[in-house]
């Protein structure tokens, strides 16, 4: 969802929904490291070590109630454990707090049966009575969890004892799992005195006590935040490292040369800039950074304004009832038309723009399904390729030339310009919008690029829908969910900002929900696909990939689309590649 | 002159008020929402509204500004941050500690600096020496602090490994023992302090290197080289006193400046002071911060205003009779 301000990337949880089998228990199973220098192939794991990470932002609350930064849920992940964690293909799961679960589809239920080894790290045994707690949580109205549309199918959940849950649902379906495991187990013998209402500001958000493999150790504000190995964690010898600490530096430049410098063995989020001459340092053997790339969980686009502003303002300042309020919008006299958005598409060369900012490390994109799920079919998108020409016939054919010789086409005197909004600071975004400018040039339209502070431009985008074009980019859930962006029951809130209306579309997305079988769920996503891809609510410009280094004596570190902190509690340090700051804190 | 610091004081209580209001209004005004960070695209409008319940957004701007003065006021609780929860008057105080340091090091390096070369400077005006240190206090006044803190670390972090080129401490500065401590800040904050102290330097160097040329061509120093002043005194005792009062109004507004300074200075250093507290909170639109923030910075300008104000008066009797005085 958009984190407004700092680095400044919206998070957006594509939410709920798909994937989940409606198989029985899963069964842990082992990771399996293939052989080589990330992945030694040893008996002897040695424990000890610490691990530097920057970050750039301070982490606003290690409580998972309001934790919204990446830095913070990534250091929330260390510290706190979920039921379940879903595995690489996404559509499975592997058990963590809960040993194994039984899903009953006739009265749709799922039964936990827990742990009954693991602990709190203030050592008070884990119950089923905390998993109860944390529920009753995630839907306290006074919370207001981000993550509480995954609970709304849930009709209730129970103990009958100690190790054992009851999720039961209102209906029957494919996300049941990924509904009753989302969100980390809370510890309610800690937080159940204290008010909902107060939790925002309780000092547990900064002194957490969870049951992951590390435990909180300190936090020296906007400098660093240590976390210590947990000794009683329930995975029996894990884990390695003794501890990890989280430098904040907020200065990029800062950043990266305390990589080099070897101050700090993780950096995420690198730009692809400073990515490719770390590729080339570790290619050529004179670096002992560790370059890692994987398809990330974000992607960029160009969304059109398709509602005219004004009757937009108009409708809403009127009270208009939302049943009629669609009747009431004019459409937007440049983007309004299918045509008028895949000449501009057709005028943009996205593969010159895609390789320009990421410096290759983004894939192309031409539809609304990220290429990390299951559901993800190329072949179902429209293909817009790159034709100016025939950009430009398009919207001759739509009535725009050049009847006055200014080189920008018109339109019964109205000239075909526009801004075309992004967030200042974005670079890679900034870079996008130039780009876009000139090219959209070459065919006559005048897009001026305006570049506003991150609140500003959220504020004329999301609730007003006061704007022409925009260049942002979106994080993506692990399950596909595009029905907070197109569907027409979410045309009044903030992130439908297109004015994308489609009956179609929302057939298609029902269905997609509401369907018990994978393949026919992943038919109404190429449906979906071919749907977006062809009307082009958003011109989608590339898929980017995620560039991380970390220091090359950390072995053992799995990383995918899920992100870096996969097995954290499985990192660890051959004794012989130890440093002093692995050393130091045993003294 | 007690009567005049009186009126001084009471002035600046109409002030501040002013300023602190006019400040909320600006914020508060300003395009742009604080619970836009919150949003989630599968949020209830309901949940909205708990969000901007929580923060008091929801009520008109009278009652929020009517709220927020009488807790100031009657409680000292600037409230919490919209950010991470925090008392806003924790934040600043755990943020105060490094400004303070980095400020008050950087105005003695700058004080020592600036007014050592500028004395210096005049007495040798005109010759090459002059004109060599005139150009490299001009490089340094017309410098951005944020590129001269890059050009440091690149230096003597990067190139020359001879100084950290971030955050107050080492990692292991616990395991260290009470010299090693010292010498880990100290080292830390080399750097930080001469980008910010640096500029400083020199602008006082011009102030002071213009009032003593000035002062060594009036005629009162004529006067007493002619009645066998030794250098020495001339030097000290007549020159640098005169040349002294502007510098001494000019502090009233470098010790605002330094605030400024820092904050830039704070994010490039990773130091985590009031301007790194600040430039979050901008972002973030953490309006209890910012005015909490926005409060002390005015707080701060009207106090060393007053303070150059009396300091003045000390130095020139002649502001204390005078008919404009205090």
């Amino acid at each position: 969802m958009k984190t407004p301000g700092r680095t400044n990337l919206f998070q957006i949880c594509l939410s709920c929904l798909i994937v989940i089998l409606l198989s029985s228990c899963q069964k842990s199973r082992p990771r399996q490291f293939e052989h080589s220098d990330l992945y030694p192939k040893t008996d002897h794991i040695q424990d000890g070590g610490t691990m530097v990470i920057g970050i750039r932002a301070e982490p606003e609350s290690l409580n998972p109630l309001f934790a919204l930064s990446q830095s913070s849920r990534n250091i929330i992940g260390l510290v706190f454990s979920r039921l379940a964690d879903i595995n690489e293909d996404l559509t499975s799961f592997s058990p963590r707090l809960a040993k194994s679960w039984e899903i009953f589809t006739d009265n749709p239920q799922i039964i936990f049966h827990l742990r009954t080894d693991a602990l709190w790290q203030d050592r008070t045994p884990f119950t089923s009575n905390d998993v109860v707690f944390t529920y009753q949580m995630h839907v306290d109205s006074a919370i207001a969890w981000d993550g509480i549309a995954y609970k709304q199918n849930i009709s209730s959940v129970e103990a009958p004892n100690d190790s054992t849950v009851v999720f039961s649902f209102y209906q029957n379906s494919r996300s049941m799992l990924m509904d009753a495991i989302e969100g980390y187990i809370l510890p309610a013998h800690i937080l159940q005195n204290i008010p909902p209402e107060d939790l925002f500001t309780a000092d547990f958000n900064r002194h957490p006590i969870g049951t992951g493999p590390f435990e909180f150790g300190s936090w020296v504000d906007m400098q660093t935040l240590t976390l210590l190995k947990n000794n009683n964690f329930y995975e029996p010898g894990k884990p390695h490292l003794d501890r990890i600490i989280f430098r904040i530096i907020p200065d990029n430049f800062n950043l990266l040369n305390q990589l080099k410098a070897g101050e700090i063995d993780l950096v995420e989020g690198i730009y692809p800039k400073d990515y490719q001459t770390i590729l080339q340092n570790w290619n050529q053997g004179q670096s002992i950074i560790r370059p890692i790339s994987y398809l990330g969980r974000r992607y960029d686009f160009i969304g059109w304004n398709m509602i005219d502003p004004e009757s937009y303002r108009f409708a809403i300042e009127a009270g208009t009832p939302p049943d009629a309020i669609k009747d009431n919008l004019k459409p937007n006299t440049l983007f309004g038309r299918q045509e008028i958005r895949a000449a501009l598409t057709m005028a943009l060369d996205r593969g010159a723009i895609m390789n320009t900012v990421n410096f290759g490390m983004a894939v192309p994109l031409n539809g609304p399904v990220p290429p990390i799920l299951a559901s993800y079919n190329e072949s179902a998108n429209a293909s817009w390729e790159y034709n100016p020409q025939r950009a430009k016939a398009l919207l001759s054919e739509q009535g725009w030339i050049d009847s006055d010789g200014d080189n920008i086409l018109d339109r019964n005197g109205v000239s075909f310009e526009f801004e075309l909004l992004t967030e200042s600071g974005n670079l890679r975004w900034e870079q996008v919008a130039t780009i876009v400018q000139a090219q959209l040039a070459d065919i006559g339209v005048r897009a001026t690029p305006r570049f506003l502070e991150p609140a500003l431009l959220y504020g004329k985008l999301l609730p007003a829908k006061d704007f022409d074009a925009v260049v942002i980019g979106w994080s993506v859930g692990l399950t596909p969910d595009f029905s907070p962006l197109f569907h027409s029951a979410t045309f009044f809130t903030p992130f439908h900002f297109t004015g994308y209306y489609s009956p179609e579309y929302d057939r298609l997305d029902e269905l997609s929900k509401t369907t018990l079988s994978d393949a026919k769920a992943r038919e109404y996503y190429n449906e979906i696909a071919r749907l977006l891809s062809n009307d082009l609510p958003y011109t989608w410009l590339y898929y980017r990939m995620e560039c991380s280094a970390v220091h090359s004596r950390f072995k053992d570190i799995i990383y995918d689309k899920r992100g870096i902190y996969i097995n954290p509690e499985d990192w660890w340090i051959p004794q012989g590649e130890r440093l002093y700051i692995d050393k130091v804190f045993q003294k | 002159m007690f009567h005049g610091i009186v009126r001084r004081l009471l002035s600046a209580i109409p002030t501040l008020l002013i300023g602190i209001t006019l400040c909320f209004l600006i914020i508060h005004l300003a395009p742009g929402n604080p619970a836009m960070r919150f949003l989630n695209p599968s949020q209830s409008a309901e949940t909205q509204e708990i969000i901007r319940e929580r923060f008091s957004l929801n009520q008109s701007l009278m009652v929020q500004y009517g709220h927020w003065l009488e807790r100031v006021l009657f409680h000292f609780d600037f409230g919490y941050s919209f950010y991470n929860g925090k008392s806003c008057v924790a934040v600043l105080a755990s943020a105060l500690k490094p400004t303070l340091l980095l400020s008050f090091w950087a105005l003695i390096f700058a004080l020592f600096v600036g007014i050592s070369l500028g004395i210096v400077a005049a007495t040798k005006a005109d010759t090459r020496f002059d004109r060599i240190i005139n150009s490299i206090m001009m490089v340094f006044i017309s410098t951005p602090a944020f590129w001269l803190g890059l050009m440091l670390i690149g230096l003597f972090t990067i190139r020359l490994g001879w100084l950290p080129g971030s955050h107050l401490h080492s990692l292991y500065y616990d395991q260290l023992n009470g010299f090693g401590q010292i010498l880990d800040s100290v080292r830390h904050l080399i750097l930080p302090v001469l980008t910010l102290g640096l500029p400083l330097a020199a602008t006082l160097f011009k102030y002071i290197r213009a009032g003593m040329v000035d002062a060594l061509q009036s005629d009162y120093i004529l006067a007493a080289k002619a009645r066998g002043f030794r250098q020495s005194t001339i030097l000290w005792k007549y020159s640098l006193k005169n040349s002294l009062l502007p510098v001494v109004s000019l502090l009233g507004m470098i010790i605002p400046a330094l605030l400024s300074g820092a904050l830039i200075i704070e994010v490039v250093f990773a130091l985590p002071g009031v301007g790194r507290a600040m430039v979050t909170a901008v972002f973030g639109r953490d309006y209890p911060i910012l005015m909490a923030g926005v409060s002390l910075a005015f707080f701060i300008v009207i106090l060393f205003n007053i303070i150059a104000d009396i300091i003045n008066m000390i130095l020139d009797p002649r502001i204390q009779t005078g008919s404009g005085g205090l």
